[in-house]
């Protein structure tokens, strides 16, 4: 009880103070300033990015998906400008302040501890197990992921359910497991894969690939040949280099592995080089284009619906 | 030896005790002191002046600051930055 600051004790608020505390904790800097409950909704909806980006990886895979994670995250920053500002005006206002029971340094030490500490391991737990953000080096995906796009990979969709064909995703290079490489998934454990001077037979079945419209690809050069490769309901475009034959001899995909292959397929080290790729070793499925690398139109979901 | 210790000194402070002090002695010192405080202050860079005033409260508020930055950076990192 001798602790308990007495009734007539007053102090006036520094704005600069105000301010520096809403840098160190969102509504720390409205909890100096008496606004106790202003200051703590702050405090929390601050954190709220990660359940909702969360929410969102669990839903299905949409343009507004990708909307709602980098707008989470955009609210932060809002929230966070606002207390700041905020804080200070009201500071500035408050001449004589009467000093309230939560006004003590300890409580102020842990709401900074906490809001360091809750925050930063959510991002770092959403980082690894729902959704990472990726830079693509080489032109291995071309046409359809560009070297220089950035891309979110969904890590929480294989939990729920097994990759599938068409799928593009990045998983660790089984010869040098630093490296991640960005595939897409042709076929599944149990199909046979067989490449023939350029045409992929999975199952013994050459895949429809009529050629693309000049309209759908920007990556073209005079010894490709485009075409559009449709695979469970989804087409994609891929390059084919005519002077460079592709062939590898059939084989079976064997029991928790899949056959990948980029897009690109004369100029990209894939299951064809490597052979299957274990599932275990797939980190996710590339769901978004967050910041293409040449036009803005490519941004959103891929592939685009 | 003690004894004669605490004697000497006895006999040293009662002899300052009885010089005579000129009038306004202790203000001309304080004065002085004063001044070479106020110079020296002024010789200081502002920053210092302002940080050594409060040594503790600043390195506490650029700590508090710091954290939250790093806060900061480190979501956007986690998320968006590859």
């Amino acid at each position: 009880m001798d602790e308990m600051i007495p009734d007539c004790k007053t102090s006036s608020r520094n704005p600069v103070i105000a301010c520096l505390l809403s840098v160190a904790a969102t509504g720390l800097g409205h909890i100096y300033c008496g606004r106790l409950v202003k200051g703590l909704i702050l405090f929390f909806a601050s954190f709220t990015f990660g359940p909702i980006i969360v929410a969102a990886a669990n839903g299905a895979s949409s343009n507004l998906m990708l909307a709602i994670v980098i707008g989470s995250l955009g609210l932060m920053f809002a929230i966070f400008v606002y207390a700041v500002v905020d804080s200070s005006l009201l500071a500035r206002k408050l001449r004589t302040y009467q000093l309230k029971e939560y006004n003590r340094w300890y409580l102020y030490v842990l709401l900074v501890v906490v809001a360091a500490g809750y925050p930063t391991n959510f991002a770092h737990s959403i980082r690894a197990n729902v959704l990472q953000a990726f830079k693509v080096p080489s032109s291995s995906m071309s046409p359809g992921i560009l070297p220089g796009d950035h891309v979110l990979l969904n890590k929480a969709i294989y939990k729920k359910k097994a990759p599938q064909r068409g799928d593009v995703v990045i998983f660790t290079y089984p010869d040098d497991r630093r490296l991640n490489y960005v595939k897409r998934i042709v076929a599944l454990p149990g199909d046979t894969v067989e490449i023939r001077n350029n045409v992929l037979l999975v199952n013994d079945q050459p895949l429809d690939r009529p050629l693309a419209p000049a309209s759908a690809l920007d990556f073209k050069t005079n010894d490709t040949q485009s075409m559009l490769m449709e695979e469970n309901a989804a087409a994609y475009p891929i390059i084919v280099d005519s002077a460079k034959p592709q062939n590898v001899a059939k084989i079976t995909v064997p029991h928790g592995y899949c056959f990948v292959l980029g897009d690109n397929r004369s100029h990209s080290i894939d299951s064809g080089n490597f052979g299957p790729v274990q599932l275990n070793d797939i980190q996710g499925r590339l769901d978004y284009i967050y910041w293409p690398a040449k036009s803005w139109s490519r941004l959103g979901l891929y592939p685009p619906k | 030896m003690k004894k004669e210790k605490e004697r000497i000194y006895s006999q040293w402070i009662r002899r300052r005790q009885s010089v005579p002090v000129p009038e306004g002695f202790a203000e001309q010192v304080m004065g002085e002191i004063a001044k070479h405080t106020i110079i020296r202050h002024i010789d200081l860079p502002i920053v210092y002046r302002v940080l050594s005033s409060h040594p503790m409260q600043w390195a506490a508020a650029v700590g508090a600051v710091l954290l939250g930055l790093f806060r900061l950076f480190y979501i956007t990192s986690a998320l968006l930055i590859p």
